[in-house]
């Protein structure tokens, strides 16, 4: 499953690099060089990968890399961080239409709620002190001014 | 001398003091925190260095970033589980001695040295510059260009994951960062009809999703649970002192250690992990018991804690020397350089000295600051660690998105972090590391544009000139020493 999921992402770069190579062709010479040198050198790296991994060429040590390689250290089940993610797009959308004074407290009493099933007296505490703290620290300290959102702009 | 005194008098003032002081204390929080390392800290912090002075803002950043290591450390002792990568080897007989009741030893020790191998660093950084100034000027375009290609080849190389992804990773960072206005021709590049990329990417956004969000996106689903499960107990301030007074008994491994650290950190790409290691094995290599090393020895917990907090000074000679950042923490704060309108490289040695001597205070006192605070609050501070995953991947979340717009007021900038997050969180899946394309990113442009003032300048054959083909030579010799060492390992295995 892993591999697919990386030969997928491999190829999906391939993609792009290609599809870039065509775009950049058609810029005047100066502005294209530099970039074509980078896409050639992309895409032949590209290849040479999936080529390695489709037919499971990785030597001994590149799959022992493999299997250490990466940076991260939690390794949670794939549906769960999926389910987060749609969390972090819904936080985006309530953002954009509502702004940051009723987005982010309404993401902090939904997400802790429903999502990490907290004390209700948790969840709402956070989500006060939080908007507080955002409040007087972003708008009033670094005089930044708080997106309003689509609804209230 | 005037320079030094004027940078030094710089970061006495209260104000960088006081962002100083908040810098290291979120390092040090940060620290403690399994999986959130350097990387992740800066980024987050980045937004917010907007309307301060660049003193105050580096008092914070290299505040925040000299002391993650020290803060690593107390869950490398406590819970078998590093705060940091390069505290991995801190594991190795901290934990042993946690288990064997010397936990407070441990961590005294494990400070301490911290604490003693970044005042090393400071020194080593400020005894390099007058060496390197001379060099660092007579390099032109040609030899710019060649060093920004030796960086990210080796940061690809020499850091972690594997190296054919790693090139790639590098390579997909410099096309994002030819995205936007050619500087040469002003031709307008890969905007495909949107007004968002006419400007370029936002290096805040990118560097916040991409290591941020992604690292969320797995942290939030820890429902219930914080990053550790139980923590061991930290001991009497007796037991602490045990371990600072073993430092002291053992002045000359650190120095050592410290030195080692140094000099592997001024090689791009050679991160704290390596020097941690090869620090680990120097230390049971001359120690006088080497069979007691993994059993709980002092000294191995020494050694990699002096190494990994002097790996930052060294880090910071390529950096700010050459413009060519050690690790991605450094290429953020090569970011961070740009945002204050400071060019790293000869310019900065020339114009802006005095505010490299005040980062080497700064350095130093992060990292004394740091280790006193991990004495003082080492228990309370470890307990950070069982709070429920989704309350901090929430919190980091929002501060992600106001940090983002934060910087251009822009909605767009929100939705770049997250887009960044999305592709910083299948590149961990799939294993494709993230630094290397964070390092092609800050220095795409100025790879681009020295390029073009070298054969503008010199010609089609810039690089035969004598320091650029030096530089070659090293490139080349970087690039295919990993691969004759793993043919030569494949002919061996296959007979």
């Amino acid at each position: 499953m892993k591999r697919i999921a990386e030969m997928t992402f491999t190829l999906l770069l391939l993609i792009l690099f290609a599809f870039l190579f065509v775009v950049t062709w058609y810029y005047p010479y100066r502005a294209r060089l530099v970039p074509l040198i980078f896409l050639s050198l992309g895409l032949v790296l590209l290849s040479i990968h999936l080529f390695k991994r489709y037919y499971k060429l990785d030597s001994a040590e590149e799959k022992t890399e493999e299997e250490r390689g990466g940076d991260s250290e939690i390794d949670a089940p794939f549906d769960q961080e999926m389910k987060v993610l749609g969390w972090f797009i819904m936080l985006l959308a309530v953002l954009w239409a509502f702004g940051f004074l009723v987005g982010v407290p309404f993401f902090f009493i939904t997400f802790l709620r429903w999502w990490a099933k907290e004390r209700w007296t948790r969840v709402l505490s956070i989500a006060g002190i939080f908007t507080v703290l955002m409040y007087f620290v972003v708008e009033v300290g670094f005089r930044i001014i708080l997106y309003r959102g689509w609804v209230f702009d | 001398m005037d320079m030094m005194l004027k940078g030094f008098s710089q970061v006495f003032t209260p104000t960088t003091m006081a962002l100083l002081l908040c810098g290291v204390t979120f390092g040090n929080i940060i620290g403690f925190l399994p999986g959130l390392g350097g990387v992740f800290a800066l980024a987050i912090l980045i937004p917010f260095i907007y309307k301060m002075t660049p003193m105050a803002a580096f008092a914070f950043l290299l505040g925040t970033h000299a002391v993650i290591n020290t803060g690593g450390s107390i869950t490398s002792i406590l819970i078998n589980a590093p705060g940091e990568a390069a505290c991995a080897a801190t594991c190795w007989d901290g934990y042993p001695m946690a288990r064997n009741g010397k936990a407070g030893a441990a961590l005294g020790a494990a400070f301490m040295s911290s604490a003693m191998g970044g005042v090393f660093a400071a020194f080593f950084m400020m005894l390099m510059i007058p060496l390197i100034r001379p060099i660092v000027m007579s390099f032109g375009p040609p030899e710019i260009f060649m060093l920004i290609m030796l960086g990210i080849s080796y940061i690809a190389l020499l850091g972690s994951g594997p190296t054919l992804k790693a090139v790639i990773s590098g390579l997909l960072g410099l096309m994002i960062a030819m995205v936007g206005f050619d500087p040469q021709t002003g031709q307008a590049r890969y905007n495909f009809g949107i007004l968002y990329f006419y400007d370029g990417i936002d290096l805040v956004s990118l560097s916040v999703g991409l290591f941020a969000i992604g690292e969320m996106i797995s942290v939030a689903t820890l429902k219930g649970k914080g990053l550790a499960i139980k923590i061991e107990g930290v001991g009497s301030s007796a037991d602490l002192w045990e371990g600072v007074l073993a430092c002291f008994k053992n002045w000359w491994l650190i120095l050592r250690c410290s030195c080692i650290g140094a000099m592997i950190g001024v090689i791009p790409g050679m991160g704290g992990t390596v020097s941690s290691f090869i620090t680990y094995g120097y230390a049971k290599q001359v120690s006088k018991h080497p069979e007691t090393f993994g059993k709980g020895n002092i000294e191995g917990v020494i050694a990699p804690e002096s190494a990994n907090n002097a790996k930052e000074g060294g880090n910071l000679v390529p950096t700010l020397g050459f413009g060519i950042p050690g690790g991605a923490g450094m290429a953020l704060l090569l970011g961070a350089f740009m945002i204050k309108g400071l060019d790293p490289g000869p310019s900065m040695l020339k114009e802006n000295l005095d505010l490299v001597y005040g980062m080497i205070m700064i350095l130093a006192l992060a990292n004394v600051i740091g280790a006193a605070q991990c004495m003082v609050f080492a228990s309370p501070l470890a307990r950070l660690t069982l709070i429920p995953g989704p309350i901090l991947a929430s919190a980091v979340v929002i501060l992600c998105f106001l940090g983002s717009y934060g910087v251009r007021n822009s909605f767009g900038d929100m939705a770049a972090t997250l887009s960044f997050g999305v592709l910083g969180y299948v590149m961990v899946k799939t294993k494709y590391p993230r630094a290397p394309l964070l390092v092609g990113v800050v220095l795409g442009k100025a790879a681009e544009l020295n390029f073009h003032l070298s054969v503008q300048l010199f010609g089609n054959f810039f690089f035969f000139r004598p320091i650029t083909f030096v530089i070659l030579i090293l490139l080349l010799v970087g690039i295919s020493l990993p691969l004759w060492t793993e043919r030569r390992r494949k002919r061996r295995t296959a007979a």
